[in-house]
Order: C-alpha cells, then sequence, then structure tokens
C-alpha cells in the first residue's frame, strides 16, 4: 500500500466516521443550565431537564415534518394551544439558535388547578426535522429559573437531515 | 204700531223656536240612526241609565225624549265593560273616555301609525340615510378569554365594572357578568381587552322599540280603564259591584305585570350587560375545524410536559 493509498483511506475513515457520528443519537446538542438535571430515557421527549421545584426544559424532534414553514407551525401550534386549550398568548418572539436556525419561541399562560403557569414552546423548522423547545412552570418558579432556560435555549445546536444540508443552506439548518 | 210690534216679537220668537228645534232636531236625527246591536238591544232594560224604550216627546218639539237624551252607554260584556266602545257615552258629569285600547293582536287602523313606525317611515320618506334610533336597544356582550389568572381577571373585571358606573351581577369560578351603563358599554369592553388574551367577542344589540312603545300603550289603557272601573263602581248595584271588582282586579294584575315589564326593558336598556367567561374555545373550534394529523400537536402543553418519568 503506497502512501497516497494510506492517506486516501484514512481520510474515507475519517468521512464515515464523521457521518456515523451525524447519523447516530440526538440530532442536537444541548447544554443543562446550572440548577437543571437532565432525565434519562425520556419517551416523548429526546430531552428533558428539570429543576428541584419542577420547572421543566424539554426538546422534541419531530421526524420528517418538512411540509410545512415556520409560519405554518407557529399558526398551527398557537391555534392548537390558545382556541383549543384555552392557552393564553402573552408574547411571540423570533428566535435564533446556536447553529444559526431560525424559528418562533410563543409564551403562553395557563392556570392549572387555580394556579397560573407560563408554557414556552419555540419551533424551529431545520430541513426533514421539526425541533420544539418547550418549557414551563409555575409562573414565580418559572421566573426564578427564567434565565437559566433562555440559557439553555441559546445552547441549542440543532444537526440537519443530511450531511449536504449545512452546506447548501449557508452552514445552518435553515431550509432552502 | 202696538199691532206692528207685537208682530215684529212673534216673528222673532217664532225664528228662535224655528233655530233651537233645527239644532235638536239634527242631533235627534242622527242619533235615531245610529245602529244598535242585538246584544245592545237586549241589555238595555237592565241599564238604569239607558232609557228602556221610546219615550214620549214630553217637551213637544217634535222630536221623541229618547233621542233628546244623552245616548244610551253600550251594553258592557266580558271585554266591554274593560273597554266600552267608541260610542258610548260617560256618565253625566264625567269626563269624556279616553279612545278604546286596541285589542291584542289586532291591526291598526290604515293611517294610524305607532310613533316608531312613524319614525321609521319618516326617515325613508326622506330618503336619508338617517342614523337608526338607538335609544331602544339593548346591548350585551359575551368575552372570552384565555384560562390565566383567573382570579385576578375576575377582580379586574369587577373593578372595571365599577369604575364605570356598573355593578357586578353574577360571579362564578370562571364566569362573571357585569352591568354598566350604556353609554360606558364600549369603554368598558375596551378595558376588558386589556386584561387577558380574547378568544373571541360577540357583541348584540336588540331593538327592543315595538315592544316598548307596545307596553307603555297597553299601561296607559290600563290605567284609563281602571278609571272608568271606579268611576262605574261607586255607581253600580252589589252584584254589578262584585263583577266590577273582579274586573279591577284582573286589570291591576295585568297592569303589575306591564309595569314590571316596562321597568325591566328600561333597566336593561339603560344598563348593558358584559359576561366575560374564561375558558377554552375548544368545543366550538373542535366543530368547525379539520383536526390536523400531527398526534404530538395535541401533546403539547404543560400536562406532558411536566409529567416527570424517567423510565429504565
Amino acid at each position: 500500500m503506497t502512501r497516497r493509498h494510506s492517506l486516501f483511506y484514512s481520510t474515507l475513515l475519517a468521512v464515515s466516521c464523521a457521518l456515523g457520528t451525524a447519523a447516530c443519537g440526538r440530532p442536537f446538542d444541548v447544554q443543562t443550565a446550572p440548577g437543571f438535571v437532565a432525565l434519562e430515557n425520556q419517551h416523548e421527549f429526546d430531552w428533558r431537564a428539570t429543576t428541584p421545584e419542577g420547572v421543566v426544559v424539554g426538546i422534541r424532534v419531530v421526524e420528517d415534518e418538512k411540509r410545512g414553514d415556520l409560519a405554518f407551525w407557529t399558526q398551527a401550534v398557537t391555534l392548537q394551544l390558545r382556541d383549543v386549550t384555552g392557552y393564553a398568548l402573552l408574547e411571540s418572539a423570533d428566535v435564533v439558535s446556536a447553529d444559526g436556525t431560525k424559528g418562533r419561541l410563543l409564551k403562553f399562560g395557563h392556570d392549572e388547578d387555580d394556579k397560573p403557569y407560563v408554557y414556552w414552546v419555540a419551533i424551529y423548522p431545520a430541513q426533514s426535522r421539526l425541533f420544539l423547545v418547550e418549557s414551563g412552570g409555575q409562573k414565580d418558579l418559572f421566573e426564578r429559573a427564567r434565565p437559566n432556560i433562555e440559557w439553555t435555549m441559546k445552547s441549542l445546536h440543532v444537526r440537519c437531515g443530511g450531511f449536504l444540508a449545512p452546506v447548501l443552506s449557508s452552514h445552518t439548518c435553515n431550509r432552502w | 204700531m202696538k199691532a206692528g210690534y207685537m208682530a215684529r216679537v212673534a216673528m222673532t220668537i217664532a225664528l228662535v223656536a224655528l233655530f233651537v228645534s233645527g239644532i235638536t232636531g239634527c242631533g235627534g236625527a242622527a242619533e235615531s240612526k245610529a245602529p244598535r246591536s242585538p246584544y245592545a238591544r237586549a241589555q238595555a232594560p237592565s241599564d238604569s241609565r239607558a232609557p228602556a224604550q221610546a219615550s214620549p216627546d214630553r217637551d213637544s218639539d217634535g222630536i221623541p225624549d229618547q233621542a233628546d237624551a244623552v245616548p244610551a252607554a253600550e251594553p258592557m260584556g266580558r271585554n266591554e265593560l274593560a273597554a266600552p266602545s267608541a260610542g258610548a257615552a260617560p256618565a253625566k258629569g264625567a269626563p269624556p273616555p279616553p279612545p278604546p285600547p286596541p285589542p291584542p293582536g289586532a291591526q291598526q287602523p290604515p293611517g294610524e301609525k305607532k310613533p316608531a313606525d312613524a319614525a321609521k317611515d319618516a326617515q325613508h320618506a326622506e330618503g336619508t340615510e338617517a342614523p337608526h334610533e338607538t335609544s331602544m336597544l339593548i346591548y350585551t356582550a359575551r368575552v372570552t378569554m384565555a384560562v390565566y389568572q383567573v382570579e385576578q381577571g375576575l377582580v379586574a373585571v369587577e373593578k372595571i365594572a365599577r369604575d364605570n358606573g356598573g355593578y357586578l351581577a353574577l360571579k362564578r369560578d370562571k364566569e362573571i357578568t357585569i352591568r354598566v351603563p350604556r353609554n360606558r358599554f364600549d369603554p368598558a369592553l375596551a378595558q376588558i381587552d386589556k386584561i387577558g388574551d380574547v378568544l373571541h367577542r360577540d357583541i348584540q344589540a336588540q331593538d327592543v322599540t315595538d315592544e316598548f312603545v307596545d307596553t307603555e300603550i297597553r299601561i296607559r289603557n290600563g290605567r284609563a280603564m281602571q278609571a272608568r272601573l271606579k268611576i262605574l263602581l261607586d255607581k253600580a248595584n252589589v252584584k254589578e259591584a262584585l263583577e266590577i271588582e273582579k274586573e279591577m282586579r284582573r286589570v291591576t294584575e295585568e297592569l303589575e305585570l306591564l309595569e314590571g315589564k316596562l321597568k325591566l326593558l328600561k333597566d336593561k336598556i339603560a344598563y348593558s350587560t358584559i359576561t366575560v367567561a374564561f375558558e377554552p374555545r375548544g368545543s366550538t373550534i373542535q366543530a368547525t375545524r379539520i383536526k390536523l394529523p400531527f398526534p404530538w400537536l395535541q401533546q403539547l402543553g404543560l400536562p406532558t410536559l411536566l409529567q416527570l418519568t424517567e423510565d429504565r
């Protein structure tokens, strides 16, 4: 085996490893904020962390939801939570993940057992996936944990469905 | 000379007599031609105030006494006692009665119009875009708000009522009804909008002009009827008095109901009603909206997020 062949195979191995890493495991990276503990084996969530008081941050990844754009999913989530479930839409804002993927944060309020609760959901459509970052808890406890929740959300780094996707969409998972 | 003077006096007397007889004769003729119902004829003998039959011409004016007398009152059946016919004459010394009330459901004679109708017709005739009369509108609103900070919301709505000169009408766990003066209806609604996320708003303006005017007329006629019954009661014998008192009770009860209705209408017009409900619109939305085929949408929300488990 010549030196040239050796270099070729090394490169091939590195690319294969990179692709393998990208394809396996969670399709995102997120940092657990101080004061939170990440929970394991979460069925309905791909990642979930909680404070001792029960303020929770969770991330769901919905596969193959590239049919709708950000406006579509924002409206669908708003209709479901506001009109059907009766949540109060307090605020909505544009957000950007750590990797530059654009999303929308919807801030809701709702009474549970006659106590006010806060529920946030951020929606990031990224290529063939939809990333949903949810957080919620009793209002006063949530307000106390709010900086750490925002820190967690900013640490989110989503990965796209295919390895060429970031290249084709200017190094982010935004749909082109 | 004397004979001439006597002739002039005789001529004057003759002319005056002719003039007087002409006047009374006209009146008598009119009365004698007035038709009377068979029921009136049958009841007339029992009516002490009406001559039973044609009387002789005692005053020698060439006209029977019946025609000279005040025309007989129409007989009074169940309804007629309450509302004598238009041709009936009042008792001597009594003021003439007001026109009878229209029977329920009866059509108004052509040419006669209710004030409200007349106003509408006037607007129509003018062909102008005159603003609709809004003084007889009852305003009601129902505001559905998202279920968030309900207790604070209820307190805030109650305060809005007080600040606008209104009052609390009803308060439940997640619903409150307030009443505010009609001129504060819009400002109060605008203030309510600011206390939470309004999911739905339903505003109604009900026009009660016809109902209001009808009730007023019925009350006026009822009072007139009461007055007439009192007059009749003074002159009635025991048997008649019992009947009249029975009728008076009925009229009084009806008047009380009508006055209550009018008071309620006035109150509803003067104060607008606003109901604020803190509830999801789920049932109405689900009925009209196509359910999206994305199961995860239904899983969004606090219950799923906050139900913590850690499977092994």
